[in-house]
């Protein structure tokens, strides 16, 4: 009441930039999306409405299901093991110690390097022809297992892309979130005669509840809509067992030049990433020992 | 005759080096069952090493700790009996009162129930006054009630040993004070050994049994309040303990005649006969000490004069201060709350001799303490 | 008065004198290729060459070259009509020929080029069907600059040391029995493989097998309406074919489900397969990165499954075509035409190293010289077998939906048919 210079339309004020940004390039891109979806689009062409008739063709088609399921087990398995990996190093790696700062240096590399160049990187380790792979198995005297062309093994080729390269990713968020916790705390839960495990199951876990869901949210994300493990690692095969939602995408984009139907897979992934978000989010508001997040 | 529930702490040779730095050298200090020790200091003099060496959170180079009967050098910190207060409380944020309180409970080897968790809480909750605040969230009480909390979480194991790290420096003035009286009640009543950090000689005068005072990682001195107001070993001490500085006016003793002077900077003061024995100190640099309260105006026997003019005069309730100058010299003193006294008025003050320090500059140790020879 | 009529003129003369440059200026034709002038790349100084040429022979045409990633050169040619700003002349590869077809975005090149070519210049082709393959509703949309087939590759040293004739293999089972031959193998891992196949569903072209259909079915892979014609005896009699040289003959590593095309070039280059396919204009760069002597590459017809005669050149490669909103089609035509004309096409053969497009230039004596064997070989090849896919079908989809077809059948023991089924399906809902 003091303040009577502050109005509603100052906050908008200090809100406009942001939410320019956003509408330029959030909502516009999707409401773009949205209008190719509901219409034919073919060799860049703008054609005419046909109303839902990209999503049946998309829906009905034999490799929906298989990608859909692709999609889902690759994000399931990358996301926890990136996280546990992440986790561990994270626990391991907050010391100060010279040792532990030039490992983290190390775990990060895969992180900076580029996604592209990560991917190929793997792809040449994991040929038969010239990786390491062979090395490997003639240590152990064993013909040595044709990775990429496995169904089986190329999606834990894919997966291992996934670990190797975001676990950094979850160790800097989640040492972030360590970092934050007041050293006191731990302290003052040994003096209590609290042994390690205690003070990570109750002290450490709940109070990194906000990076872990933080960490889970970002990674789900990027893993359920990443491209480039598939198109250059693995090139969704072999027999479709690493053909995902988002090479879908961006092979019936930019090779069949169906931008419609691209654009109605990228509406359908938009959803199935809100779903899994809400879905996170449920799962952490019930297992909440009722403290504010 | 109350039994006393704490446990004897002994520390021997306890020594603590980062790099260069020395945080901590040969510390030698026992302490006595159900004593409450104060452990006083400027920052970085070593009290708080000494306290987390005690706690086990930090490992000594060298030296030993006893607790009772027991050497804990080599123990971790859940398995010395001991329980600590930290200066910001450390509550889990994310626990309710009850959970802060019955998290050490909940710790292993005590296979305690719940009912036994709860009722132990309960009690100690009450004890505190804090009984309706348990089911709360740590972020939703006053500091005050935090510090009650901190204090709670350490008592519910009856503790031998209470570790206080400056506990009362994040309240305000009136609480401090308050929580001083509350905290010497507890210690009467629960006889453990409390040993106490903190900065604030005030607090540490009020509350201890024994001080230990720090400076530059070493123990200057250890006694019972009165003892290091009365008799400080050091300059160091002498300053530091007291609501103010002393005056400290540095020079030397000189013959005159048939009597003894002390010279300091343009001021000549003639010291009277029972003060003959400092003749010793001729030809030797010394710093003459005196707190403001020695310092009287008017003439009396029992001390050394000089005329002097005042300059500067504060009002502090039940007494007043003054600033007067003679020669090069600047003495605070101390005066009656009803004396009237004004600015530039010529004045003749007395240095009680009874309240006469005299310190050897170069080292500042203690030659005189309180009118008499230190032995 | 005289001064200032004096002083118009000096006025006109002046504006003349700035005016000239400026009329040459407005005679600039751009043109959007992946190749560089600039660079020093057999291609890129043929390019050059052409250029200047033409440049000397017509002064009032200035050629602007703006260089474009390859690989989506046509993709950008056909966007840019969207906010004209597309360029007088565009290159476009065979693999997105249809995006140029089915977009007309290109001005009919009949009129401007193809139409003034005298009857004897139309014997001299080498390659006339291309010229029909890029016609659509009668209009020329492009016309070919340089031409490019999937080859088969082999090793003359490796034929001779396993006494095989290479004329001798005219079925895959020859092949396949000659790549048995050629395989090395070392305890349980296998050394150099018989055969280096790209089944991957990654950026592919022509397998063995797609080879093997088309010429079963007389060059055809589409019917009416780019309908994809796999599900049949052929189709089924082709991806046995495929997947026996993995899982029957084991000459051919099951990883080929996970190679491109370029990953079984680099392991023909060193070594490591004794038979690959490749686009012809990877033959120099074989020769001379080759771990082996590359003197002994050689260039092998297609078999195919009845032995008849060899299989398909499935054939692509370069065209140009004139936008439908160039300002100056005239003067880009004329340059299209001297590009891809006799005088044009000596330079793409040297020093661009591509076979020339019109049959002459070989009788001339500087293309006696042996080095140029391979390309006179090459042309006779392409003169036996020559096959343009329907521009308009997105046949590289196709080639992958075979691939995925092969994966299904060794991989997920599906039924041949079935998966061939499936391939036709996916084939359909594309089109």
């Amino acid at each position: 009441m003091m303040d009577g210079q502050r109005t509603p339309f100052q906050a908008y004020r200090y809100l406009l930039p942001a939410l320019v940004l956003e509408v330029g390039f959030v909502f516009a891109p999707l409401a773009l999306s949205l209008y190719y979806s509901v219409h034919r689009v073919r060799y860049y062409q703008l054609g005419d409405f046909n109303g839902l008739q990209n999503y049946i063709d998309i829906l009905s088609h034999r490799l929906f299901l298989n990608s859909f399921l692709v999609t889902c087990s690759f994000s399931l398995m990358a996301l926890t093991l990136t996280f546990a990996t992440g986790f561990g190093l994270a626990l391991f790696l907050n010391r100060d110690t010279a040792g532990s700062i030039l490992l983290r240096t190390v775990v990060l590399l895969p992180y900076v390097i580029a996604m592209l160049v990560g991917s190929m990187l793997l792809k040449w380790i994991f040929s038969t022809d010239a990786g390491l792979v062979p090395l490997a198995a003639a240590w152990f005297d064993v013909a040595s297992p044709t990775v990429l062309a496995d169904p089986e093994y190329a999606m834990a080729a894919m997966v291992a892309n996934g670990i190797w390269r975001d676990s950094a990713f979850a160790m800097v968020m989640l040492l972030a979130g360590l970092r934050s916790i007041p050293p006191n705390l731990i302290q003052a839960a040994r003096i209590d005669g609290a042994g390690s495990y205690m003070i990570f199951r109750r002290i450490i876990l709940p109070l990194l509840r906000p990076a872990i869901l933080i960490t889970l949210i970002r990674l789900l994300l990027h893993f359920a809509n990443v491209l480039t493990f598939p198109l250059i690692l693995t090139g969704g095969g072999p027999n479709n067992a690493t053909d995902t939602l988002a090479l879908r995408i961006f092979r019936i984009g930019f090779e069949d030049f169906d931008l419609g139907k691209a654009n109605a897979m990228a509406i359908v992934l938009c959803l199935f990433n809100i779903a899994a978000v809400v879905l996170l989010l449920a799962v952490f508001r019930k297992t909440r020992g009722g403290q504010s997040l | 005759m109350i039994q006393d529930s704490g446990a004897s702490i002994a520390f021997r040779g306890i020594g603590k080096r980062y790099g260069e730095t020395v945080a901590l050298a040969d510390l030698d200090l026992t302490i006595q069952p159900g004593e409450f020790v104060s452990l006083l200091g400027p920052s970085g003099s070593g009290k708080t090493t000494t306290l987390n060496i005690l706690a086990g959170l930090i490992s000594a180079d060298n030296g030993s700790i006893m607790i009772g009967d027991t050497d804990v050098t080599h123990l971790s910190p859940d398995r010395r009996g001991i329980a600590m207060v930290f200066q910001n409380y450390a509550l889990y944020p994310h626990m309710t009162i009850a959970e802060n309180l019955a998290f050490p409970l909940q710790a292993r080897g005590h296979d305690l129930s719940k009912q036994a968790i709860a009722a132990k809480v309960k009690d100690v909750a009450e004890t505190l006054g804090i009984g309706h605040l348990l089911a709360r969230y740590p972020k939703e009480i006053s500091g005050g009630q935090q510090q009650r909390v901190a204090l709670g979480r350490a008592m519910v194991r009856d503790p031998k040993v209470f570790l206080l790290d400056e506990p009362l420096s994040n309240l305000d003035a009136r609480l401090r004070l308050k929580m001083r009286r509350d905290l010497k009640a507890l210690h009467q009543r629960l006889r453990s050994t409390i040993v106490y950090v903190t900065h604030d000689q005030s607090e540490a005068m009020s509350l201890s049994d024994r001080i230990a005072i720090y400076q530059g990682g070493r123990l200057q001195q250890f006694g019972a309040p009165a003892d290091i107001y009365r008799k400080p070993v050091n300059a160091f001490v002498a300053n530091f303990m007291g609501e103010r500085e002393m005056n400290n006016l540095s020079g030397t003793v000189v013959q005159v005649g048939d009597g003894l002077v002390f010279r300091s900077d343009g001021l000549n003061l003639a010291l009277p006969a029972p003060l003959n024995d400092w003749a010793r100190f001729q030809g030797r640099a010394v710093t003459l000490g005196i707190r403001p309260q020695g310092v009287k105006i008017g003439e009396r026997t029992d001390a050394v004069q000089c005329e002097a003019v005042l300059r500067q005069v504060e009002h502090a309730g039940t007494e007043q201060f003054y600033y007067a100058q003679a020669g090069g010299i600047e003495l605070s003193g101390a005066a009656a709350a009803d004396a009237v006294l004004a600015i530039e008025d010529r004045v003749r003050l007395s240095l009680l001799t009874r309240e006469l320090y005299l310190f050897d500059t170069a080292s500042g140790a203690a030659l005189v303490q309180g009118g008499d020879l230190a032995a | 008065m005289r001064t200032k009529s004096k002083l118009r003129l000096a006025a006109l003369a002046m504006a003349g004198a700035l005016l000239a440059p400026m009329a040459a200026l407005a005679q600039t034709v751009t043109m959007w290729t992946f190749l560089n002038p600039a660079n020093e790349t057999p291609r890129d100084r043929a390019l050059k060459q052409i250029i200047d040429k033409f440049e000397a022979a017509n002064p009032s045409i200035k050629i602007k070259v703006e260089s474009q990633v390859w690989f989506t050169l046509a993709e950008k040619f056909v966007m840019a009509h969207r906010s004209r700003s597309a360029p007088d002349i565009g290159w476009v590869n065979g693999e997105n020929m249809g995006l140029l077809v089915n977009a007309g975005v290109a001005e009919d090149l009949g009129p401007l080029i193809t139409s003034k070519w005298t009857p004897a210049q139309r014997q001299d082709l080498v390659l006339p069907q291309a010229y029909e393959w890029v016609k659509t509703g009668g209009k020329q949309v492009a016309v070919p600059i340089m031409a490019l087939s999937i080859v088969l590759f082999y090793r003359k040293d490796l034929m001779r040391e396993a006494g095989i004739d290479p004329a001798g293999v005219k079925t895959w089972d020859d092949l396949a029995s000659a790549a048995a031959k050629m395989q090395r193998t070392n305890g349980p891992n296998v050394e150099r493989w018989g055969v280096g196949m790209h089944l991957s569903t990654d950026k592919t072209t022509m397998s063995f097998g797609a080879n093997a259909l088309a010429a079963a079915q007389d060059g055809k892979l589409f019917g009416d309406k780019c309908k994809a014609l796999l599900a049949n005896d052929n189709g089924v009699r082709a991806l046995n074919m495929q997947a026996d040289l993995i899982r029957k003959h084991k000459v051919a590593s099951q990883e080929s489900f996970a190679y491109t095309l370029d990953d079984v070039i680099e392991q023909f280059i060193a070594g490591k397969v004794a038979l690959a396919s490749s686009g012809n204009g990877r033959y120099g760069n074989v020769m001379e990165k080759a771990t082996w002597n590359g003197k002994e590459l050689g260039m092998l017809p297609w078999p195919s499954l009845d032995g008849k005669k060899p299989g398909p050149q499935i054939m692509s490669g370069w065209f140009a075509s004139i936008s439908k909103d160039s300002k100056q089609k005239e003067a880009a035509a004329k340059f299209v035409a001297y590009m891809t004309g006799p005088e044009g096409m000596e330079l793409w053969a040297e020093p661009g190293g591509q076979v020339p497009l019109f049959k002459s230039i070989f009788d001339k004596p500087v293309f006696k010289d042996a080095k140029y064997d391979p390309l006179r070989q090459l042309s006779q090849m392409w003169a036996d077998a020559e096959v343009w896919l329907p521009a308009e079908c997105n046949a590289a989809r196709t080639f992958v939906d075979l691939n995925t077809a092969t994966q299904r059948v060794v991989l997920g023991n599906v039924d041949p048919m079935a998966a061939l089924r499936e391939a036709e399906a996916a084939s359909a809902g594309r089109q």
